[in-house]
């Protein structure tokens, strides 16, 4: 399905219930293991149901411990709680988008329209659970939440790119990934502020900003040109003038 | 200063001090002289059919003697019990049972059942008060019940004493009865009448609980003086409903060496002595270190959970001050 070519950022640290399984490689006959084992994976997909009512809190765990017949306690399993339910929204909706891949592939040869074309997939994703958004997104921003939510990001960006047939094997690997990123998250915030229908405004506002990327990356690409002319006139000149002593 | 550390520690006292001054890692008399004959009997490990040998601290004991000998350290301790823990960890074992407690975060819910806790090896009822506390106070429930367990009635005598003077005790169910029934008489069945009730038992078998019965299995600072680790997670299993969680506090191993260091030195040097002078009782507090060193860590001890039949969830377990406790949950799938 995938050509090997693709470069893909490998599993590198998986959580220890799947450490025996995870590799340190990427193959794509091999995909790396779910980090939740069915009964977990269950009761947060449960539990997400519930969030668009009682919004990313420890209530809709205990009520999704319920539904799969557990016991309320049994949410003491997840040993970040609420983040647990988080990250497994964010892990969720990033594994659906390959789903995607065949519609997208086939809509689209361009590159830089794939991925927008998966941004876009990626965000209505979002829209169940939009307004209780901002709660998950404060929840993220905790201090011990940080590290665990910028991989998981990254993770994202990583996959849209990969998804959508990046081939660079330069510096740019790097640099597409981050720019990519920071438009999606900024994306996701006007997103949870945005009101109108179908989230109109915030595919204008992904456009804009994937603009922008393009703009910025065409910039900086002059910008060094201009640079490295000036710097090498200044030092003929130098020199021309030191030879005149 | 002086004169009041002199009247507290008392002139007998001061002889296992300078005793184990000279020789570093002794052990109170009684416990010495077990220790050796244990050692005389049986040399080999696997030899003569014996049943084997576990740890005493550092040392190696024949398994059946290990739980005399616990039972002595706890015994010896179990008055100055929570002075100790306030002094040796600086107060900070009353923040890493809040946080467990609230991490558990137990208390019927709207539409939900009362819970049952076993709470074992919970002697002086610490984490069965602020289980009860948090009940009520953030659930508002006053329905969910507490089984403390342990295996030693001086440590149980300490919890039920501290009982009486909370709400959670009425009178008549506990301190009339338990001063008509003997501690080990006392059944499940007939403390039903109050929200804490106390029973001797053996956490390797919990003979009195039955199989499928609780909600919430907790064990806090206890689990690494079991004789048989592998056996008392089996019978947490068997008590618990399905679905019901098996949840451990536990000191366990520093995973950042410099403060490792420290602690260590920490540990060794300072807290040994600190029950010298404070409960009077030295090797009690040199066993309790000792046994610190000798459980398992984090990843180890989480693979034995789950070798019990226990599910867990991301590593299985959540460090507590850069690992020198630790958290441990299972779930009972």
């Amino acid at each position: 399905m995938f050509t090997s070519t693709h470069l893909r950022s490998p599993v590198c640290k998986a959580s220890s219930t799947i450490l025996n399984s995870a590799r340190l490689y990427h193959a794509v006959s091999h995909l790396p293991p779910s980090p939740y084992t069915p009964a977990q994976a269950r009761i947060l997909s449960s539990a997400l149901t519930h969030v668009p009512e009682h919004g990313f809190v420890k209530d809709a765990l205990v009520l999704g411990c319920r539904d799969q017949g557990y016991l309320d306690s049994t949410h003491a399993v997840f040993h970040n709680g609420v983040f647990d339910l988080i990250q497994y929204h964010l892990y969720s909706e990033r594994t659906k988008l390959a789903q995607h891949k065949d519609k997208i592939d086939a809509e689209t040869n361009d590159l830089h329209e794939r991925v927008k074309r998966y941004c876009v997939e990626r965000l209505k994703a979002n829209a169940p659970v939009i307004k209780r958004l901002p709660e998950a997104l404060a929840v993220m921003g905790l201090p011990p939440n940080v590290p665990a939510s910028l991989e998981e990001l990254a993770k994202l960006a990583d996959e849209i790119w990969y998804l959508a047939g990046d081939k660079s094997s330069t510096f740019d690997w790097y640099t597409r990934r981050a720019s990519l990123s920071a438009v999606y998250s900024a994306t996701e915030l006007y997103m949870t502020q945005d009101n109108s229908t179908d989230f109109k405004n915030t595919w204008e506002f992904l456009d804009r900003r994937l603009e922008n990327v393009a703009h910025l990356k065409s910039t900086l690409g002059s910008s060094s040109t201009w640079i490295a002319f000036t710097g090498m006139a200044s030092i003929n000149l130098l020199r021309s003038q030191l030879a005149r002593g | 200063m002086a004169s009041r550390i002199s009247r507290i520690t008392g002139v007998r006292s001061m002889r296992p001090m300078l005793y184990s001054l000279n020789a570093k890692r002794s052990l109170s008399s009684t416990a010495v002289k077990l220790a050796n004959t244990g050692a005389d009997a049986k040399p080999a490990p696997n030899g003569n059919g014996n049943k084997g040998t576990t740890h005493f601290g550092f040392k190696d004991v024949p398994e059946e003697e290990k739980e005399i000998l616990v039972g002595e350290v706890f015994s010896s301790v179990a008055k100055s019990y929570d002075i100790m823990n306030d002094v040796m960890s600086l107060g900070i074992h009353r923040l890493w049972k809040d946080h467990f407690v609230s991490k558990l975060d137990p208390g019927r819910r709207p539409g939900g059942e009362p819970l049952s806790i076993l709470d074992v090896a919970g002697g002086t009822g610490d984490i069965a008060f602020r289980m009860l506390d948090w009940a009520s106070d953030v659930h508002n429930d006053h329905q969910t019940k507490v089984l403390v367990t342990d295996i030693n009635p001086d440590m149980l005598g300490e919890g039920k004493k501290r009982s009486l003077s909370t709400k959670y005790a009425d009178g008549m169910c506990t301190e009339l009865r338990l001063q008509r029934i003997r501690y080990d008489e006392l059944t499940y069945h007939n403390i039903e009448g109050s929200r804490i009730s106390f029973l001797v038992q053996n956490a390797e078998f919990l003979d009195s609980v039955p199989d499928n019965s609780q909600d919430l299995y907790t064990v806090a600072f206890g689990i690494r003086n079991f004789t048989n680790i592998p056996a008392a997670l089996k019978s947490a299993h068997r008590v618990l409903k399905p679905g019901g969680v098996f949840a451990c506090l536990e000191f366990s191993k520093v995973n950042f060496s410099l403060f490792d260091m420290v602690y260590q030195q920490y540990s060794f040097n300072v807290i040994p002595l600190m029950g010298q002078l404070i409960a009077a009782d030295r090797d009690s507090y040199q066993y309790l270190i000792e046994s610190i060193q000798r459980f398992p860590d984090q990843e180890t001890f989480a693979q034995m959970i789950r070798d019990a039949g226990f599910e867990t969830s991301g590593p299985g377990y959540e460090n507590l001050t850069m690992g020198i406790a630790a958290i441990h949950i299972g779930v009972k799938a």
